[in-house]
């Protein structure tokens, strides 16, 4: 088991959110579409909660496995497809986690540069943001 | 001649040290501890200095990009890249609650380390190596000090008049961040 969850490898899509990177496992997500294709969705913001910007007329992820509305996220301007495996991750120093964003997984990855690609936690994304 | 006659003076030593160890006192304060000097990094923030123990320092670098880490408070700087491992790093004077009233010209980075935690500090470019030796080292704290700042205070130093160098207290500075964690996400 251990071997095959070092082995395991995920397709990400990458975004540029404001001033962050945030990487999004495709898993979670049914399609990425455009902000004009997503007319009908209800559109979750995570700018506020990351303290970014978010541009208008972007990329939003259309979510998966909800009940109600169909649901899709805001994620920026999408700018590759990738596949990862754990060896792309490095982990986020426990003690500097205490008030991270539910939204994060507590890992990041490396962009080039060593420039931090945030991980975000797509599932967490309607309990998050779905109240604002 | 006799085999023994042949003494490189050695026997006389070991038995005087023989001796001496018969008669050592174990219960009082060894004599030598007095003058051991013990090495420390210190380094400035704006008007304030500080040291740590030359033992939790891991390296010092030229102060890189630090990325922020979304959400989190004031005291944390952010994460910075360094030999390709994330290090994060702590606003000393925010996590001590101290003000500053000189503009600090960050410059360095110390990676200090205490078990199985690593933290990067800013500090200025005054940083240096010296040896304290523990007769000048305060265990008394100034009144001054601020009662944060003395739970993570080790000794003071004074390296000018009414001004004193805090020796931090890596260990409890680290335990407590990641109390604060654990307490955060429970």
């Amino acid at each position: 088991l251990s071997q095959a969850a070092t082995n395991s490898a995920i397709d990400v899509v990458c975004a540029r959110m404001g001033r962050l990177k945030v990487a999004i496992s495709l898993s979670s997500v049914q399609s990425i579409l455009t902000r004009d294709e997503a007319v009908g969705l209800r559109l979750l913001d995570p700018s506020e909660e990351l303290r970014t910007t978010l541009e208008p007329n972007l990329h939003v992820a259309l979510l998966t496995d909800l009940s109600g509305p169909p649901t899709a996220l805001c994620v920026g301007q999408v700018y590759a497809s990738e596949r990862w495996t754990s060896k792309r991750l490095r982990p986020l120093p426990r003690w500097a986690t205490a008030h991270l964003s539910p939204l994060l997984h507590p890992a990041c990855a490396l962009g080039e540069g060593d420039d931090i690609i945030w991980l975000l936690n797509v599932r967490r994304a309607p309990r998050v943001l779905g109240a604002r | 001649m006799a085999e023994d006659e042949h003494s490189d003076g050695f026997e006389d030593l070991v038995e005087q040290s023989q001796q001496a160890f018969a008669d050592f006192d174990w219960s009082a304060t060894p004599v030598e501890d007095e003058d051991v000097s013990m090495s420390v990094l210190s380094f400035g923030i704006a008007e304030h200095r500080f040291a740590v123990a030359g033992e939790d320092v891991r390296e010092i670098i030229r102060s890189p990009e630090i990325t922020e880490i979304p959400g989190t408070p004031r005291y944390i700087l952010g994460i910075i890249v360094h030999r390709r491992q994330v290090v994060g790093v702590l606003d000393l004077l925010g996590w001590l609650e101290m003000t500053a009233h000189q503009d600090s010209s960050i410059e360095r980075l110390v990676i200090v380390e205490h078990g199985d935690f690593v933290v990067g500090l800013r500090t200025d470019q005054t940083t240096r190596i010296e040896e304290w030796s523990r007769e000048q080292l305060s265990g008394v704290l100034p009144p001054t000090l601020p009662p944060r700042v003395r739970t993570y205070t080790r000794a003071t130093r004074e390296h000018e008049v009414g001004r004193a160098t805090i020796l931090l207290d890596i260990k409890s500075i680290l335990d407590d961040a990641a109390v604060r964690s654990s307490e955060a996400e429970s």
